[in-house]
């Protein structure tokens, strides 16, 4: 590993984070403390739709540019947005004409390294969709333009920062501070299902079987939708908003919502700078080579003993059913924050508090500190969602290695985890 | 697992496994039902248990077995297509596992030998994704040969750059000399996947020569390609893109440029890359990046510069250089350096926002982790500017711990 390779791979610090005051800040074209900061979105689907709203509702934020290879998108966008705001179709011409300080890429995620660091490399912070990238490989590109280009990175989930974590009914500090306290023991076991309050979505986003060919409509530039995907022929439901059903953009339910639940259960963890070592899947198999289809279960296990369980409840057996969310040889922790021993929920208001995390993405232009969420720990629970997709697909129990980031003795399942894109289009 | 433990049976409405709409493609009449295919009809969403055993089973006459899919494939994407891929899929996977290198090479060579079959493009897509997986180099020359077409060009492009060896190489760069137009450009683009050590020493020179002769378009593509090898020679024309008016094209060539400065072999080479960037921004964190990352770190002879670059207006390239300095140098005798700077500049009033600079110094100093630094932080608790005193304060509790802040305040008074 080259040492600016080294460099990127770098885990984030554990230190706090020295937050500069935003009002020292603000000169030689950077957005100071009073500027407005000119924001600019790629895809303008669902998710488009909520960034719009991001920028919108932040009075620091101008809206200056949004970028879709559907036509109808950016007219209705515009209409939506009014203002001098302008559309287009190629994000290369919406690089060219606009001075843009953030780019928000919220295309399916065949595009995103590509854009991410086509935006990074233009002088630009970005606001990343989730899931970071559609391979493991593509992750350190992102993190080393990241690095290359000083700017600031951020992925869009937060549950680590702030918000209640979904249906567990409770926001993950009181956990956070129990592990880390010692309070539940080692190791630890999390089970992310239904059960526990995470719907993975495993049949809302599976692909469809056996779809004729059709004629791409003329609102889409479909060649520039495909981009760096290999060439397949055009169907609707290929496209957005069912794209995540395809493996050559997306991974399915589990792509979807595995950013938003595994990255806490990571920072809960504090496995930041590493990943799981085993990983293997319950599913049916053989998986389709083009459509995503069901899954049951998926183990991984880290090297000291951790292990995360991902059940669907869509597909096979429930073992998650009554179970803990988080469980350690000297504690549970249900949903609710229903405790075992029950003491533990009363104990956790005097432990100390987590380190602080940057959740304001502002404070982050303005300061230039990496944002709590960022291109380092947001790769390293990226890589748990296609970890699990590699072994639901391989149909095999596989091993990896969290230092080179590749599959141990298994030639197949790295040429999943690392796939050359269509060119013109590569990663630098 | 059992069926009746299934919750969904047909994702995504598993229009096949439900027997519904059939096409009648021109490649129908080709299809035959044989065991393979009667395998196949199974495996559409199947259990691993039944799944595991039929791709056992299909392995074992890979080499009738494959035909037989094949022959079932076509662009219509019908039932006998979704199912054959479902066999496919499963044989390449299981063929794949460690320690079948037998199953492996049987069916890369039986998916090799079906290609010149395939109904159309989309079938012969079909098998080359599954040769992206488990193909090697004895599949690469009928690999090579689907570049001639233009329907499985992008396909076999991609396989053969998977494979990534020696040999499939050179096979794309030996069919780069009959390649025309958009072929030849993308070819060229995909030599540098393979890396300097694995190429023909005459790899870059073909590719610099396509670049020569590509349209504006191509060239980023083209840039790249050149960049991954350590081609010093596109350095120049980098330079040129970066000041020119497109920022898209400028963004490429800035990010080639760092690649470059990485990827050349020799320091002249890399003199050169860095020399491109630092004439068109000067002052920039992809220039310093750049040049930190082919200087040495241990003696410190960065530390000026960064100091230098740390007192820039520009807070992007600012906090870069602090950063730098506080994660990548170590030692008292960097710690003298930025206090001697510090000090020598602290009636450099004239200077854009000194306040500010002092205050990163100082940030710097307190997280370097070096506690040398401590006295002279200690010492700045008496500055007469409030905002110094403060940083100072940070940047003690940041270099000792959380301290008692009585003793601090004491240590003031």
């Amino acid at each position: 590993m080259s040492k600016k390779t080294a460099r990127a791979a770098k885990s984030p610090s554990k230190t706090a984070p020295n937050i500069v005051k935003s009002e020292t800040l603000g000169s030689a074209g950077r957005p100071g403390a009073n500027d407005r900061i000119n924001h600019a979105v790629i895809g303008l689907g669902g998710m488009g739709q909520g960034h719009l709203g991001y920028v919108l509702k932040d009075p620091q934020a101008k809206l200056v540019a949004v970028c879709d290879v559907m036509q109808s998108r950016v007219k209705a966008s515009l209409e939506k947005v009014g203002g001098d705001c302008r559309g287009y179709r190629d994000f290369r011409e919406m690089i060219d004409h606009e001075d843009i300080d953030v780019v928000h890429v919220v295309t399916p995620p065949h595009w995103h390294a590509l854009q991410n660091i086509y935006a990074l490399d233009a002088g630009c912070d970005v606001w990343a969709e989730k899931p970071m990238t559609r391979t493991i490989a593509e992750g350190l590109h992102i993190a080393e333009a990241v690095r290359r280009n000083g700017r600031v990175f951020r992925l869009n989930t937060w549950f680590r920062l702030y918000g209640a974590f979904y249906g567990l009914g409770v926001d993950i500090k009181p956990l956070k501070k129990l592990v880390q306290n010692g309070l539940l023991g080692w190791p630890l076991t999390v089970r992310i299902s239904a059960h526990t309050g995470f719907a993975w979505k495993a049949s809302m986003w599976t692909g469809k079987l056996g779809l004729p060919p059709e004629k791409p409509p003329a609102d889409i530039d479909y060649d520039l939708w495909l981009g760096p995907a290999p060439y397949k022929p055009y169907t609707s439901h290929r496209v957005s908003p069912s794209f995540r059903g395809y493996w050559d953009y997306d991974g399915g339910g589990l792509a979807d919502m595995g950013q938003h639940y595994l990255d806490p259960v990571q920072y809960i963890l504090d496995k930041d700078d590493t990943s799981p070592t085993e990983i293997e899947a319950t599913a049916p198999w053989p998986q389709h080579p083009d459509v995503v289809g069901l899954w049951g279960q998926v183990e991984m296990k880290y090297a000291d003993g951790c292990k995360l369980i991902l059940e669907s409840c869509e597909w096979g057996p429930e073992e998650t059913k009554d179970k803990p969310f988080i469980e350690g040889p000297l504690g549970k922790v249900y949903r609710n924050f229903r405790t075992e021993p029950e003491r533990l929920a009363e104990l956790v208001v005097e432990l100390p508090d987590p380190e602080p995390q940057i959740s304001d993405f502002n404070v982050s232009i303005r300061t230039r500190q990496k944002f709590g969420l960022n291109e380092l720990n947001g790769n390293r629970s990226n890589i748990l969602v296609h970890l699990a997709n590699c072994a639901i697909r391989t149909g095999r129990k596989l091993h990896f290695d969290p230092e080179t980031l590749r599959f141990r003795n298994d030639e197949t399942a790295n040429r999943l985890a690392e796939q050359p894109m269509r060119l013109p289009w590569g990663l630098l | 697992m059992s069926k009746e433990t299934k919750k969904v049976q047909n994702p995504g409405g598993g229009r096949a496994q439900r027997g519904g709409r059939r096409h009648s493609g021109a490649a129908s009449g080709a299809k035959k039902r044989g065991p393979a295919m009667t395998a196949a009809a199974k495996l559409v969403w199947a259990d691993a248990k039944d799944g595991e055993a039929a791709a056992k089973q299909l392995l074992k006459s890979a080499a009738s077995a494959v035909p037989e899919l094949a022959a079932n494939l076509n662009a219509s994407n019908d039932e006998a297509t979704v199912q054959a891929s479902f066999a496919l899929e499963a044989m390449t996977m299981a063929a794949s596992t460690p320690g079948q290198e037998p199953r492996r090479s049987s069916l890369a060579s039986a998916l090799a030998k079906a290609l010149d079959g395939a109904a159309d493009d989309v079938a012969r897509n079909v098998l080359i994704r599954a040769l992206q997986l488990v193909g090697g180099d004895k599949e690469v020359p009928a690999l090579a040969k689907c570049l001639e077409h233009e329907g499985s060009f992008d396909a076999a492009l991609l396989a053969l750059r998977q494979i990534g060896s020696e040999e499939a190489c050179l096979a794309i760069a030996n069919s780069l000399a009959s390649a025309k137009g958009r072929r030849r450009t993308v070819q060229a683009a995909a030599l540098a996947d393979f890396g300097y050590s694995c190429c023909h020493p005459d790899i870059p020179d073909q590719v610099a020569g396509v670049l020569a002769k590509a349209s504006p378009a191509d060239a980023p593509m083209l840039w790249a390609a050149l960049a991954k090898l350590g081609y010093a020679g596109v350095a120049p024309a980098l330079g040129k893109a970066l000041k020119g008016e497109s920022k898209s094209r400028a963004a490429v060539a800035r990010g080639c440029l760092s690649l470059l400065a990485r990827n050349c072999l020799t320091e002249d080479d890399v003199a050169a890359a860095i020399a491109e960037l630092f004439k068109a921004e000067r002052e920039s964190v992809p220039s310093m990046m750049a040049l930190m990352d082919n200087t040495g770190e241990e003696d410190g002879s960065s530390v000026p510069y960064l100091l230098g670059m740390a007192s820039s207006e520009d807070k992007v390239v600012q906090e870069a250089a602090a950063n730098l300095l506080i994660e990548d140098f170590v030692g008292s005798s960097v710690t003298e350096t930025i206090i001697h700077y510090y000090q020598v500049h602290k009636d450099d009033t004239g200077k854009h926002d000194w306040s500010g600079l002092r205050q990163v110094l100082i940030r710097v100093l307190g997280r370097r982790g070096d506690v040398a630094a401590r006295p002279f932080l200690m010492s700045l608790l008496h500055d007469p500017e409030a905002a110094i005193r403060k940083s100072a304060m940070e940047a003690i509790e940041n270099l000792m711990g959380q301290l008692d802040r009585r003793a601090l305040v004491a240590a003031i008074l």
